[in-house]
């Protein structure tokens, strides 16, 4: 029996006793899972590991400057393994204040020029819905009062004084309610597409057993033919 | 001395290196762009060594779990943690057994990785069901409307009812759909940037124990 056909009848097992799941959560489906966050872990660690390796070991073989800046990144790591044992794990606090540093620097930058700028501006100006005809410029009064209202959704703080909690309600309540049913067009449509998206996935893996089943009868001689 | 090794050194770290960050994106003047660069390639590295260090903690709380009732699961878990890292590792060094791991990929990790994503549109057809059932409103109206549409829009249905359902959830997922979306993501920025900007001014310190 060929590496591929051994390869060919895991496969097929591991797709039934993930899907044995539609008949409810069970013990092989569990064992399926128990076995994918296993795979998946050891070769993402492995594949880590290596790119590093294959990024630091150079710098750190040659007599370049590149050795120190190299080095201070290493120390830190090894720094971070410290708070896999609690008494030692203030030493790791170091490794976690740069990446939490970074990360938040990196997020606020992101977030500022990859988010809120680009879709704020998405948003269009009057003289970009005009451009489009009168469909043009229902579109964008729509989707203008749309993310608004969307943003309005999430206001939840109001007023202490009566007479401006009244406008309050008036006002950032009913902008809110019209933006909650903008965000339920969204979550409606995201919810169509990852359906179809899975069931693409879904139709794929069933054909996949199928095909695998058909060969493994043919291949072992087991369809008395 | 605690007080140094804990909070106010870290601290200081956190919000000297993200400060330096955040300028290198914001004022690209040198020398602050290549300072950035380099501080980001260290928190590379170092992320590798935190992917590490939650490799080493999976293995010694499913340890802990292995002597337990049900405890065959995870040291199910275990096994195959160590048999897919000491594959890939394998594979990934030794040229010549490259094979092995990509056997591993192809037979194990890629068949299991797209049965479970393809068991979300089980669950998803589920909780909509449930959905249906527990919650009679407008909101859940708006919803389920949303939702056949982009699905109708996508059957391959004869014309004209075809080509006008593909038109309408052309229409929807560009004009309504983006408008919620588009909301919901500046909202979702705008509580990133505030968390950010708590970090770099020291006010939030989640790496302080």
């Amino acid at each position: 029996m060929t590496a591929d056909m051994i390869g060919l009848m895991v496969g097929t097992l591991l797709t039934l006793l993930v899907l044995s799941y539609i008949l409810g959560d069970n013990p092989l489906y569990r064992l399926a899972l128990h076995l994918l966050v296993g795979a998946t872990v050891g070769y993402g660690v492995a594949v880590t590991t290596v790119t590093v390796l294959q990024t630091v070991l150079p710098s750190l073989q040659s007599d370049s400057p590149d050795r120190v800046r190299v080095l201070i990144p290493i120390l830190l790591g090894i720094l971070l393994l410290f708070k896999g044992f609690p008494r030692w794990s203030a030493w790791g606090n170091f490794s976690t204040a740069l990446l939490v540093g970074v990360g938040a620097a990196v997020a606020v930058s992101g977030t500022l020029m990859g988010t809120i700028i680009p879709q704020t501006a998405a948003v269009g100006s009057l003289n970009d819905w005009l451009r489009g005809g009168s469909a043009g410029l229902i579109n964008g009064l729509i989707g203008m009062i749309g993310t608004v209202g969307a943003l309005l959704a999430f206001a939840f703080a109001a007023p202490r004084q009566p007479t401006l909690q009244r406008l309050w309600k008036g006002s950032v309540g009913v902008g809110g309610q019209i933006g909650r049913l903008f965000l339920l067009a969204a979550f409606g449509a995201a919810f169509g597409l990852a359906l179809t998206a899975s069931l693409t996935v879904l139709v794929g893996r069933v054909y996949a057993v199928v095909m695998g089943i058909q060969q493994i009868i043919t291949a072992t001689g087991m369809g008395g033919g | 001395m605690d007080r140094l090794m804990k909070r106010i050194l870290p601290t200081s770290v956190a919000v000297g290196t993200g400060l330096l960050v955040l300028l290198g994106y914001l004022l690209p003047v040198p020398p602050l762009p290549s300072v950035r660069d380099e501080l980001i390639r260290w928190a590379v590295i170092v992320a590798a060594f935190a992917f590490i260090l939650g490799f080493f903690n999976l293995l010694r709380v499913h340890s802990g779990r292995a002597r337990k009732p049900g405890g065959i699961y995870s040291v199910i878990l275990i096994l195959t943690a160590l048999t897919s890292l000491a594959l890939t590792l394998a594979a990934l060094l030794i040229p010549s057994l490259r094979f092995i791991g990509d056997w591993w990929f192809r037979s194990v990790l890629s068949p299991l990785q797209a049965t479970v994503a393809g068991l979300v549109a089980f669950v998803l057809a589920v909780a909509a069901f449930r959905l249906l059932r527990h919650r009679r409103e407008a909101g859940v109206l708006v919803f389920m409307v949303a939702a056949l549409i982009v699905l109708l829009g996508t059957l391959p249905l004869p014309t004209p009812a075809g080509n006008w359902l593909v038109s309408l959830r052309t229409w929807w997922i560009n004009v309504p759909a983006m408008a919620g979306m588009r909301g919901l993501l500046i909202g979702v920025g705008l509580g990133a940037l505030l968390v950010g900007l708590r970090v770099l001014i020291g006010s939030d310190r989640p790496y302080s124990d």
